[in-house]
């Protein structure tokens, strides 16, 4: 597929692309202490917690690896969008009941769930968003 | 709407492929899985480090003696509406590396004993398992947890 020529555009798809390979890989590496992350956030059940741990880290980095080279480009940002959009629900749900959880956000460099990583998500989904619509207006002329 | 389509018909194939992909590596932890062989969670405790269980017997006649100090691993909630007498609380759902337990001034030298819910709780086992990798050498767990001590009418508060 053609990528639009647009400089904003490329640099933030590959900058989200490049933090959802990072992403990815960090949680590949152990699934289990991912699992044990979601667990953490007392959402959902321990088996759904496996499965993602299991399916999530991979959806992460074809995302990201397709979000650069321009494969499936309105599917892989529909899907980091709604990736980010759930993100920020644990967040937000693991801040209003005011526990202090490691947020599982990158693997081994993993750190505490806080206000910042809700804004750090919030800016992410945003330009997820950007990539979304771009991607959908470039169909519509195409 | 056909570019709403296309937007599904797209991520459901990268769902797919992620899927496969995701399970064609962790088959041998799916297997695991399968096994309930993570009925102990998910994090794998290494056999040298397996934390040792207490009766609740010796875990009394410690408690009399003042030889041990009593970690209750559950939600601090849960910890509020009624916990051993003396213990204290570190919720284990707050720590997310052995660092966090470093510089929490519990004594070395003590005894310490940690409990959540009872029944197939885990918290317990993490929280002591942490410890024990925070280097703290004497560390056990409560068998039976927090109901077992209330049951067998043993003292207890409430904060």
């Amino acid at each position: 597929m053609k990528i639009e020529k647009n400089y904003f555009y490329n640099l933030i798809r590959i900058l989200l692309g490049a933090v959802f390979i990072f992403s990815g890989i960090t949680k590949i590496v152990n699934p289990l202490k991912f699992a044990q992350d979601i667990l953490n956030y007392q959402i959902v059940s321990e088996t759904i917690s496996f499965w993602i741990a299991l399916i999530l880290p991979w959806l992460e980095l074809i995302c990201g690896i397709f979000l650069i080279t321009g494969i499936l480009i309105r599917g892989s940002s529909f899907l980091i969008s709604c990736m980010l959009f759930i993100f920020i629900f644990f967040v937000l749900s693991v801040l209003v009941r005011g526990e202090q959880i490691d947020c599982g956000c990158f693997g081994f460099i993993s750190h505490k769930v806080s206000w910042t990583l809700l804004m750090q998500d919030s800016i992410l989904f945003l330009l997820s968003l950007i990539i979304l619509i771009s991607s959908m207006k470039n169909f519509k002329k195409g | 709407m056909r570019r709403f389509l296309r937007i599904v018909k797209e991520s459901t194939l990268i769902i797919v492929i992620a899927s496969i992909i995701g399970v064609f590596i962790n088959i041998q932890l799916i297997k695991k899985y399968v096994n309930y062989e993570f009925k102990g969670g998910f994090i794998s405790f290494e056999r040298n480090l397996l934390p040792p269980e207490i009766s609740i017997y010796e875990a009394e006649e410690l408690f009399q003696r003042e030889e041990a100090l009593f970690i209750d691993a559950r939600p601090e909630e849960e910890f509020k509406k009624g916990h051993i007498l003396g213990a204290i609380n570190i919720p284990v759902n707050s720590i997310s590396s052995p660092e966090d337990l470093k510089n929490i001034g519990i004594p070395h030298d003590k005894l310490l004993i940690t409990y959540c819910e009872g029944g197939d709780c885990k918290s317990s086992y993490y929280l002591a398992y942490y410890l024990q990798k925070a280097g703290y050498k004497k560390v056990k767990v409560l068998s039976g947890g927090w109901p077992a001590w209330f049951e067998n009418g043993l003292p207890w508060n409430k904060d």
